[in-house]
């Protein structure tokens, strides 16, 4: 039975909204810059297809049916996918590829004294690792791919009527305009990770498992649904009120630009992690006294996701209501809304046929540009405590998890440098795409 | 010029109601005192008494606006709001729900907070305007380009990884400095040196692209051009033609963050066991404390609306625009 | 036209930017280490080879407050402070009780409803009051405090009081004129009416007014005569059960009998307090300043708080006006190097410092560094600090036992269980049915498992409510819960998951699946827990076993005081629960069943709101008894009725461990006594000596990053020249 969390609902209709829109807008000039971009510029190449496959991730993290055996009550379509990785539970902490558990146990010998000794991991039911045949799997695995790829992405480029010989030589050197080399190699480091997990996967713990024995690699894995929920649904707070309230401010001037700038203005003046802090630690009491019907603790924990998402949506529209209401204080004294507005065009009508459509690329602007800032801003909060649900896998939760394992000896290293990585990897895309979404948007940003 | 500074403190009075109302009834509209009285008693033998000694004695056995047992003026001034929210206003910030002096604990707590934030503010802004400086002399070129995916990299990674790493590294395998704790005075140095490396470490990659944008505006501007012509060579043209011009801009950016001078920290103070506001706040979040959070959250809006008006004034001062304009 | 065109700096000034900090940074650390001290010593306001005691805290204490203050993390600095008049004996074990303030333990006699006396071996029915006397010590007095400065008509020094000079202090002690007195036994008769003062709502008072003769009609009185934020002069207040005999002599009457109470005379609840520094602190000026009893409690103890900065820290100093006490003469079978210090003046350290260490993680990595004196272990850090061998026993960690370290561990008084709100109609009440259930989860909840887990074998796995170490508790089979155990040669054993299944079938959930309903039976587990990453794979852990039975189990995770709101109102399914027995008494663990301390309505200790008329009247026969054989035999039952009806799955009793350093002298575990702290010795030469040889700083890093940067600077000035010749004055 399919169950449809809120974040899931509006995690979906996102995606198909920004679908639609990309096609229906298409022809935008905006939107055309944003693609000229992406297809010339390698990094932005690399950073969109980044960010796709994250947003994968997410998507399919983001279909849930009920299976009650599970501790959380419902699984999603990602966690059957990583079943053969989460499946084996070890006792405790152990190292990336290690074949033993990290902590010794001792144990008193018969002639009196203590030794120390590491138990064999359960992944691998105590087998000798076999290293050369796991590799061999890989590099044949990795051949496949490098070959496969390398011919759909030769036939796809090869221009009508080139020899292949020369369509070679050409894609070799980068003649082409579009970045045919970068998307190989993209897609490549892609099929190297994916073909890791396959092979190595099924025999060790890719990156190590945390204190009750959990695999790290599906913890962070798992923690990208929360970062991609945070960092969209917020926008999809934030944008329709500073859309309507800067618009208005701007169109229509008078008092109620003065309520609008008045109030923005208030509620910018408060230092946001304050506003945040405050406002989660009331809804938690407001929670508390009147209690949700949520059956599951899962669905109690995505409620507050949404819950972190609408106070964050709801204390930092300010910054975009600024930008839209000067905006549209620019395009109001533009001709051909003057125009309209003598041919007897009402305020709805202008807003909607005219300014909206002008704003558009500075709220996808600012859709992208605040991604990062989201998704860094989670594992803040959650370590002030917040942040999200302790249950919810996240970054932040992850991140906290580490300051514990960091102060080990030996330290357990491993926990936060997964983390790390895969943050790095997601924040770093998404700095990239906004980089070159800006660029393409706003040629005069200077660079 | 004097009254357009006084036009701007002016308007800063509506703000000040705003946060104020939004404060109170952040707090008091989800939550009764009752239950800030017993989260406050503890757990072991209360009775209603005693919750209603707690609130009398905390102030707090009022209703939120209007007070329709009192007679007269009383059925105003005999609230919530008038014991809780107007004292705000002339700094008065009462007594904490655990029974401290909370213009006491700011008092205490400003000194760390200020021998923290401010070598990090201006260290930070040195370091970031050299490095913005060294990346401009190479624009368009390779070094720039790789400083400037460098820098990106940099702001993709949570300032939590920094803190943590810098911990581990320089006060745990190296033992350079203590893992934490603070000592007032000279020797707070000391206490301050590593939160202070790790905060500018963590903001290196934000600032640079910030000022090197900032800078990148003026370098195209003509009077540029001229002294370049002139033969000055390009880092004397930069320190002392581009950067001057921009300064108004830069200095901005960094009023507008004076608030986060007191709790931008909060994550540093917290890790490094620094017991300023920031520490004050979050230990205020831990234990539920709304008298402390309600008055950080004012004192923060009131640093940020004066570090506004200080904007202004500078922009007033300094640009012949609004000085002749006002 | 630009005023900052003026203020700019040629290009070698500014160049140096670069390199400056390493430099700085290395000049610094070069001072530290000529001053002698590691780089990273934290109290730069001390020194190693002085007679200071290093410790931390990680909450500050919310009160200090004699008659208020009851954690843990409080106690542990009004102990120090503060004289009860009675004390638990430092080496004695099972725990008991000898004189501290008092030249002897008090003497009771019991009354009829007449105030007639009876004899000692009166039925308990008979006894209607009981009397005890309390006589004080002549040499006891207070330390040195403002409030004792007195001009002779009775008003307090001026110096002291100056407002300017009191806006800038943040200690009593800093104010110019200090003075002592004698403590008095009417100082302790002020301390228990100040039990019953409106203005202190002391955690006691209802407990102690259905003991103490007058103590709620003093309440009434005292309700109407309080004014907020005013002095309220209890000497003018009678309280018709407490009488001052003379000067040092105190009768204190009880209704009917509670031989419980000499334990509650062991309390800080029951020190002296001077009416001076009431009336003192009760000063508006005084009180801005942050000076009240919640922080500087006035005492005659073995120290004062010379210092209260409870954000960073608190400094406890010698009071020289400390009555002569001394070492306690040990046995022959104790350890010499303890017997050493039999018959030496107490205490022995000068001053102790507590540091403000909220994070766990600081704390442990500065006692490894050698920066604080003694360590507890907590769940987070166990792993490292001890290593559990096969056969359960804890080891200190090879690193640590090589720098010498000692283990200290101690069975707290105290049980830790899992609770069933009885008054929830899924899993409480008496039916067959939901027992059923509750015995199932029992044996579901591998405690061997938790314990091995999360408490790294640091508790004991639990049979019944009464702790190791206190009248009552049994060991091996004798004692055991039959319900979750079965004896194997001689050594209780744990239930299968098949025995669980059994209970599950008769509780009529078979494979977990409510029949009626075709659904998964659902379990609302509510915590204060998982905030900390350990806590949260607990919680993980926990839904994992439930999930062997079938059963979902939901956890929900609330903040403390949310949770203690929910306990309150009776909303909890199933939470788990912690006791700290206030004395080592089995009246003080059974009564957690008592139906009178039913959490709802009564607000009680009984967190299951377990309600057993059978159990109430064996254990109101119990409590009045002495240890004996009738007794024993009624707690027995009580134990069983528990394990019977399985209002709670005891868990298990927490061992604390504490790791002393070398340079710590000898002590004994103590698990109940507060006061412990004058016991303890130093030598700090030893402890200056090893400071230095642990915190060797590691340089090479350093150099490293020296190196790197003049690198990069002496590599960004080439790249500037040859960019500067290549494209002479060319812009973009």
């Amino acid at each position: 039975m399919i169950k449809i969390l809120p974040t899931d609902a509006l995690f979906i209709l996102m995606t198909l909204s920004f679908i639609f829109l990309g096609i229906a807008y298409r022809h935008d000039p905006s939107l055309q810059r944003i693609y000229q971009r992406i297809k010339y510029d390698p990094w932005a190449l690399w950073a969109s297809l980044t960010f796709s496959i994250f947003w994968l991730i997410a998507l399919l993290d983001s279909i849930h049916w009920i299976h009650l055996s599970t501790p959380n009550g419902m699984v999603s379509l990602l966690d059957v996918i990583l079943q053969p990785l989460s499946q084996v539970v070890e006792k405790s902490y152990s190292a990336p590829f290690a074949q033993v558990t990290f902590m010794p146990v001792m144990q008193h010998l018969p002639n009196g004294t203590w030794s120390s000794i590491q138990v064999p991991l359960l992944i691998d039911k105590g087998l000798a690792p076999r290293w050369l045949l796991w590799f061999t799997e890989w590099l044949a695995g990795v051949g496949v791919s490098t070959i496969l790829l390398a011919w759909v992405i030769g036939y796809v480029s090869q221009p009508r009527g080139c020899a292949w010989r020369i369509h070679l030589s050409r894609l070799l050197r980068g003649d082409y305009s579009l970045p045919w080399r970068s998307l190989y190699l993209t897609s490549l480091c892609f099929c190297m990770m994916l073909w890791t997990i396959i092979v190595y996967g099924a025999h060790v713990h890719i990156f190590g498992t945390d204190k009750i024995g959990n695999d790290i690699l599906v913890q962070v894995i798992k923690s990208i649904r929360t970062a991609m929920i945070l960092g969209m649904v917020t926008s999809l707070v934030t944008m329709p009120i500073a859309l309507i309230l800067g618009a208005l401010a701007g169109l229509l001037g008078g008092w109620v630009d003065d309520v609008i700038y008045y109030i923005y203005t208030t509620l910018s003046s408060i230092p946001g992690i304050l506003l945040i802090a405050a406002s989660v630690l009331s809804l938690q009491i407001y929670w508390y006294n009147h209690p949700l019907g949520a059956a599951t603790p899962m669905a109690r924990a995505d409620l507050r996701l949404l819950a972190l998402c609408i106070i964050l949506g709801l204390t930092s529209w300010t910054q975009l209501c600024r930008v839209l209401r000067a905006q549209t204080l620019k395009l109001r004294e533009q001709d051909y809304i003057l125009a309209s507005r003598v041919q007897g065009v009402g305020t709805w009508g202008i807003l909607s046929r005219h300014i909206m459509p002008n704003l558009l690329p500075i709220l996808l602007m600012s859709l992208v540009l605040d991604f990062s800032g989201l998704v860094l801003a989670e594992a803040v909060l959650t370590y002030v405590g917040v942040g999200v649900d302790p249950l919810t896998p996240s970054f932040g939760n992850l991140i906290d998890g580490a300051r514990v394992q960091m102060a080990q000896t030996p330290v357990v290293w491993w926990p936060l440098s997964a983390t790390f990585m895969v943050m790095l990897l997601l924040v770093f895309a998404v700095n990239m795409l906004a980089d070159s979404v800006q660029q393409a948007l706003n040629p005069r940003a200077p660079h | 010029m004097t009254r357009h500074i006084l036009k701007r403190v002016l308007s800063a009075i509506p703000l000040l109601v705003g946060i104020n109302l939004i404060t109170l009834l952040l707090f008091f509209a989800v939550n009764t005192p009752e239950a800030i009285a017993r989260a406050h008693l503890g757990n072991k033998h209360i009775t209603e008494e005693q919750v209603h000694v707690w609130l009398v004695s905390h102030d707090y056995q009022y209703p939120l606006f209007y007070n329709a047992n009192a007679s007269g003026l009383g059925a105003i001034t005999q609230t919530l709001w008038w014991h809780k929210a107007m004292p705000l206003f002339i700094f008065h910030f009462g007594m904490s729900d655990n029974g401290s002096d909370i213009d006491t604990d700011i008092k205490t707590r400003m000194w760390p907070s200020l021998a923290l934030a401010i070598p990090l503010l201006l260290i930070g802004v040195i370091t970031n305007i050299v490095f913005s400086m060294f990346l401009l002399i190479f624009r368009y070129q390779l070094v720039d380009k790789i400083g400037n995916i460098f820098c990106v990299l940099a702001m993709s990674i949570s300032p939590l990884f920094y803190i943590m790493v810098g911990q581990y590294l320089v006060a745990r395998t190296w033992l350079w400095l203590p893992v934490s704790g603070y000592v007032g005075g000279i020797d707070a140095w000391h206490f301050v040196l590593l939160p202070v490396i790790v905060g500018v470490a963590g903001g290196i990659g934000v600032g640079t692209r910030w000022y090197r944008s900032l800078l990148l505006e003026e370098v195209h501007q003509d009077y540029v051009r001229t002294a370049r012509a002139k033969g000055q060579t390009e880092w004397q043209v930069l320190w002392r033609q581009v950067l001057p011009n921009a300064l108004l801009p830069i200095l901005t950016g960094i009023v507008v963050i004076i608030p986060s001078l007191f709790l931008g920290s909060l994550i540093l103070e917290s890790f490094f066991g620094i017991p300023g506001l920031g520490n004050y706040m979050l230990e205020a979040i831990q234990q539920q404390d709304y008298a402390i959070v309600r008055s950080m959250v004012f004192l923060g809006s009131v640093l940020y609306i004066v570090g506004l008006i200080l904007t202004d004034i500078a922009y007033a001062i300094v640009d012949p625009r609004v000085r002749l304009g006002s | 036209m630009w005023i900052f065109l003026q203020s700019t700096n040629n290009q070698g000034n500014r160049a140096r930017t670069l390199w400056y900090y390493p430099l700085l940074f290395s000049f610094c650390l070069c001072l530290t280490a000529c001053s002698g001290r590691s780089p990273n010593d934290p109290h730069l306001n001390w020194h190693a080879n002085d007679n200071v005691f290093f410790s931390s805290f990680a909450t500050s204490p919310k009160t200090l407050d004699p008659s208020r203050a009851y954690n843990d993390d409080e106690i542990v600095f009004l102990a120090q402070v503060v004289e009860p008049p009675l004390q638990y004996s430092y080496w004695r074990k099972p725990y008991r009780l000898e004189p501290q303030s008092v030249t002897a333990l008090p003497s009771v006699v019991y009354e009829d409803a007449r105030h007639q006396p009876l004899p000692s071996d009166a039925s308990p029915e008979q006894i209607a009051y009981s009397v005890y006397t309390l006589h004080f010590r002549g040499d006891l007095r207070y330390q040195p405090h403002p409030a004792f400065a007195m001009n002779p008509d009775g008003s307090f020094a001026k110096e002291n009081l100056d407002p300017h000079r009191l806006a800038t202090l943040s200690t009593p002690m800093q104010m110019p004129k200090l003075a002592t007195r004698q403590v008095t036994a009417a100082d302790y008769a002020y301390a228990i009416k100040r039990l019953a003062s409106p203005s202190v709502s002391s955690p006691i008072y209802s407990l102690m007014a259905h003991y103490i003769v007058g103590l709620s009609a003093l309440r009434q009185t005292l309700a109407k005569a309080y004014h907020p934020h005013q002095f309220l002069d209890l000497r003018a207040f009678p309280l018709s059960g407490v009488k001052v005999l003379d000067a040092q002599t105190l009768q204190i009457e009880l209704k009917g009998n509670y031989p419980q109470f000499p334990y509650w005379l062991s309390m800080t609840f029951f020190v002296p307090i001077p009416w001076e520094v009431d009336k003192f602190y009760a000063n508006p000026m005084v009180a801005k300043q942050n000076i009240s009893f919640d922080t500087y409690p006035v005492g005659s103890g073995p120290y004062y708080i010379a210092e209260n900065n409870p954000n960073q820290q608190i400094v406890l100093r010698k009071n020289p006006y400390y009555h002569d006490d001394f070492f306690p003469a040990l046995p022959e079978t104790m350890a010499p190097n303890l017997r050493a210090l039999s018959g030496k003046r107490m205490p022995f350290i000068d001053t102790v410092v507590y540091s403000r260490e909220a994070e766990a993680l600081p704390r442990w990595q500065k006692f490894l560094q050698g920066y604080y004196d003694s360590a507890g272990v907590g769940g987070d850090l166990f792993n490292q600090a001890i290593r559990i061998a096969a056969n359960g026993h804890t080891l200190l960690a090879p690193e640590l036992y090589a720098k010498h370290m000692r283990l200290q561990v101690q069975v707290l008084p105290s049980v830790f269980y899992l609770g069933f709100n009885m008054q929830d109609p899924l899993v409480g009440g008496t039916s067959a049915k939901n027992r059923a259930l509750r015995h199932a989860i029992g044996i579901l909840l591998n405690s061997e498992d938790f314990n091995e887990l999360f408490l790294n074998g640091q508790g004991i796995p639990a049979q019944g409510p009464i702790p190791i170490g206190i009248v009552g508790a049994q060991s091996g089979c004798h004692g055991m819960d039959p319900y979750r155990y079965r004896c194997v040669q001689g050594q209780p054993q744990r239930l299968t998951l098949a025995d669980a299944k059994a209970w599950l079938v008769r509780a009529g959930y078979p494979g977990g699946i409510d029949p009626k309903t075709k659904q998964v039976l659902r379990l609302r587990f509510s915590t204060a827990m998982g905030l900390s990453p350990d806590e949260r794979s607990t919680l993980d852990w926990l839904r994992q076993q439930f999930a062997h039975l079938g059963i979902a189990l939901d956890v929900e995770v609330l903040q403390p005081s949310r949770f203690e709101e929910l306990m309150r109102q009776g909303h909890a399914e199933l939470f788990f629960w912690g006791w700290q027995a206030d004395y080592p008494d089995p009246e003080n663990f059974l009564m957690l069943l008592y139906s009178r301390n039913k959490m709802i309505p009564y607000g009680g200790e009984n967190t299951c709101n377990y309600d057993n008329p059978r159990y109430d009247s064996l254990f109101k026969q119990m409590r009045l008894l002495p240890n004996n054989a009738t007794r024993a035999q009624l707690i027995d039952t009580l134990v069983s009725i528990s394990q019977q009806d399985a209002p709670a799955i005891w868990l298990f009793y927490p061992r604390s461990y504490r790791i002393l350093q070398p340079w710590v002298g000898p002590v004994i575990s103590q698990g109940i006594a507060n006061n412990t702290l004058k016991y303890v010795s130093l030598n700090p030469s030893m402890r200056q000596t090893l400071q230095r040889a642990w915190n060797k700083p590691t340089i090479w890093p350093l150099l490293i990053t020296l190196g790197g940067m003049i690198l990069a600077v002496f590599m960004a000035c080439y790249a500037y020249r040859r960019r500067q010749q290549k494209r002479p004055g060319q812009g973009s």
